[in-house]
């Protein structure tokens, strides 16, 4: 299997956060992939491909929560990361406790997203190599 | 005694009689100047009588002749008495024309004493005698005297004088003097002034008796005095009942006024004066003696109420003719004190106001409990605001942090591209674009806090409840998702736009979610949602539903549940469904509560469509 880039999968239903987020992901040298909803990401991913989810915690429809726990019943779960408006207790515990890679506020300093998109990338790669040793 | 003395003698002492009483009528009541006339007027026919007796029963020409002096001098007062009594009691008559006979007949009694024995003769010659009734009377013969004629011209001018006062008051519509007193007045001068002549020309051969025919004229003139009397003093009884009668009203009327603490006043608008009664000055701050002009009035007016106060003034002088208003007055010591006012204009012939009357009471105390009434409520809507807006707040920190992260990441990726040695401007370009956008986009949601919070009036216009609810939703997501409660919208396609306030729309629409997933914490189920749902109700309204998958509302509480101060929550106002429901009704809608077959509850309500225009 040949390695791939690493993408960085942004799930937002707020268009232009998810804009302005991707454009600087991709301006720090991240491969970015934008979707607008849960389903259109779980849709459209490719199985396997290395990378991590980041996904707003509040959408219509399925939740970041949701997509947390239908990814983790895949062959191929991705580390996943929480982007909310603002601080929110018992949600975060819940996905931190669910195995979340991190739980960030929209206007966290930047290196703090960094640093955890970064961390997140790391750990699929562990996990890939973790699960490749078991096959 | 013969049979002329007894008629004569009786003639003159009834007008003697009748002079009597109407003198004491006139000394009784100095302004019955009618009376006295009438008195005089009998009193020179007596005096004529006695002489027309006397020349009957004369036995010398000289006699006769001395007689007859003085005769004309009772004639002359006669006449002017009559005149005089006509103009009065007719309240007609030329007054040249009285002049003229007054004038004239007292002129004659010049020629009267100078120019010969009397007016009648420049000497009598000698006594005739003639049979009258059988008896044996005097008449004189002699040298007549050319003065006469201007008698007898007088007394045509006094008959002209006296049909011109009838005939004017006929005309004048007091016809009952008119031909009782006027006519038989004409009537009576006419033939006893043709007597007089016939007599003087020879050509009927008897006495001077005109007496006889002034007695009639005296007795009708008497009995239509007397008459007017009677009347007079039927009417003064009558007037003492109604003066009893007026008294016990206004006594009445007192008794109202001084228990409902009203206080009267009358404005002239001629004098430029106002009259009121000590309540209304005490009300007023006036004092009891003050002399009032409108303006000092108007002084004492609060100057926000000064304009209302004139126009309805002016509105009731010039046409409603009747107007009432609340107003504020400041009193010298700065008291403010509410009056209700209520007045009503007089009007003279010409349609013109002269008075305004009306009655002013305080209504200080009243207006004060309702000011309360109205702060209360205003409080009470308010409170019931801020606590959804409590919760809300949460929803609207979030929503503002969208646009306020977006900004922060797009100028931080802007930052990175700068560092670039060669930036794609065309991308800078986007981002500040989107920048400017979501800078709006916060504004927006600070807006529209700000309005949930005002307290405004409706301003009601089409409104896409499509969005409104995807707005309301968008704001309460992240409550909802805290709480672990799914929202649901189902908006009909092509719904028409309902007429109505958006922000008390969302008011209401919140408040119903709200309350939804406050029932979904006390129920137990495994589904928390709540669905929201818009569709059409008939061609003219809007119907909005608000269902929960909670245990419902107990039956007997579906109305109930509307009432100001209804609550099952512990910290609840029971405020939100009473003001959701007013809101609602303000919108011409309605608000209703429902338990669905399927279980939960159901909260409905509707709102009228926008009228298009039925013409193609």
């Amino acid at each position: 299997m040949s390695e791939t880039v690493p993408i960085v999968h942004v799930v937002d239903d707020d268009m232009s956060f998810l804009t302005a987020v991707s454009r600087l992901l991709k301006a720090k040298g991240f491969s970015v992939k934008t979707y607008s909803s849960a389903h259109d990401f779980l849709a459209q991913r490719e199985a396997d491909a290395p990378g991590c989810v980041l996904t707003d915690l509040w959408m219509p429809q399925m939740n970041g929560l949701d997509l947390q726990s239908a990814l983790a019943q895949t062959p191929h779960p991705l580390p996943i990361l929480f982007l909310t408006g603002h601080g929110d207790i018992p949600s975060r515990d819940r996905a931190m406790r669910d195995g979340a890679e991190d739980f960030l506020e929209k206007r966290d300093p930047k290196e703090k997203l960094f640093d955890a998109v970064t961390r997140a990338l790391a750990r699929d790669s562990r996990d890939r190599a973790a699960r490749a040793g078991r096959q | 005694m013969s049979l002329i003395t007894i008629i004569w003698s009786m003639s003159a002492s009834a007008c003697l009689t009748l002079a009597e009483i109407n003198l004491v009528v006139w000394c009784r009541d100095r302004k019955a100047w009618a009376n006295l006339l009438f008195s005089l007027t009998a009193t020179f026919t007596a005096a004529w009588t006695f002489c027309e007796l006397w020349m009957m029963r004369a036995d010398t020409p000289r006699e006769f002749a001395y007689v007859l002096r003085w005769g004309h001098v009772a004639v002359c007062l006669l006449v002017v008495s009559l005149v005089v009594f006509t103009r009065l009691f007719l309240g007609a008559g030329r007054a040249w024309l009285a002049w003229l006979v007054c004038g004239l007949r007292a002129f004659l009694l010049f020629p009267n004493f100078l120019g010969g024995q009397n007016l009648n003769f420049r000497e009598v010659t000698r006594l005739g005698h003639m049979k009258l009734f059988g008896e044996s009377v005097t008449i004189g013969e002699g040298v007549p005297n050319p003065w006469i004629l201007l008698g007898q011209v007088s007394l045509v001018i006094l008959i002209i004088y006296l049909a011109d006062a009838t005939i004017t008051a006929w005309q004048r519509g007091n016809r009952h003097h008119a031909l009782t007193v006027g006519a038989s007045v004409v009537f009576f001068v006419l033939v006893a002034t043709g007597q007089s002549l016939l007599v003087f020309y020879g050509i009927i051969r008897v006495p001077y008796v005109g007496s006889v025919f002034f007695i009639g004229l005296i007795i009708v003139m008497g009995y239509e005095l007397g008459s007017e009397m009677l009347r007079a003093a039927r009417l003064d009884r009558k007037l003492q009942v109604s003066e009893a009668g007026l008294h016990e009203i206004e006594e009445r009327m007192r008794l109202a006024v001084e228990a409902a603490d009203f206080g009267i006043w009358a404005r002239d608008l001629v004098n430029d004066e106002v009259w009121a009664t000590d309540k209304w000055r005490a009300l007023f701050g006036f004092s009891e003696t003050e002399r009032l002009q409108y303006g000092h009035v108007m002084e004492r007016v609060h100057p926000g109420d000064r304009e209302a106060v004139s126009l309805i003034m002016k509105n009731t002088a010039e046409g409603h003719g009747s107007g009432a208003l609340e107003h504020r007055l400041i009193l010298p010591n700065n008291q403010v004190r509410w009056i209700s006012s209520l007045g009503r204009a007089e009007f003279d012939a010409s349609g013109r106001a002269i008075l305004i009357r009306g009655i002013s009471q305080d209504i200080t105390e009243r207006k004060r409990a309702e000011e309360e009434t109205q702060n209360l409520r205003r409080e009470i809507a308010h409170v019931g605001r801020i606590s959804m807006m409590g919760q809300l707040a949460s929803a609207l920190a979030h929503e503002i942090n969208q646009p306020l992260g977006a900004i922060l990441r797009n100028a931080e990726a802007a930052e990175l591209f700068l560092h670039n040695a060669s930036p794609d401007l065309d991308e800078i370009r986007a981002i500040l674009a989107d920048i400017r956008r979501d800078d709006q986009r916060a504004v927006d949601v600070i807006d529209r806090m700000r309005r949930l919070l005002k307290r405004q009036s409706l301003d009601k216009r089409p409104v896409d409840m499509g969005k409104l609810i995807g707005g309301v939703v968008g704001l309460l997501r992240s409550d909802a998702a805290a709480r672990q409660v799914k929202l649901q919208v189902a908006v009909a396609d092509d719904l028409p736009p309902a007429l109505g306030d958006p922000v008390h729309l969302q008011q209401v629409l919140m408040n119903l979610i709200v309350n939804g997933m406050d029932a979904l914490d006390d129920a137990n189920g495994e589904e928390r949602r709540i669905s929201v749902s818009a569709s059409a109700a008939g061609a003219k309204a809007v119907e909005v539903a608000v269902s929960d998958s909670g245990r419902g509302v107990p039956a007997d509480k579906l109305t109930d549940i509307f009432d100001p101060f209804f609550t099952t929550k512990p910290k609840g106002m029971g405020m939100g469904l009473c003001i959701s429901r007013t809101i609602i009704e303000a919108h011409h809608g309605r608000l209703w509560a429902e338990n669905p077959k399927e279980g939960g509850a159901a909260f409905r309500f509707t709102l009228p469509i926008e009228e298009k225009d039925a013409s193609p």
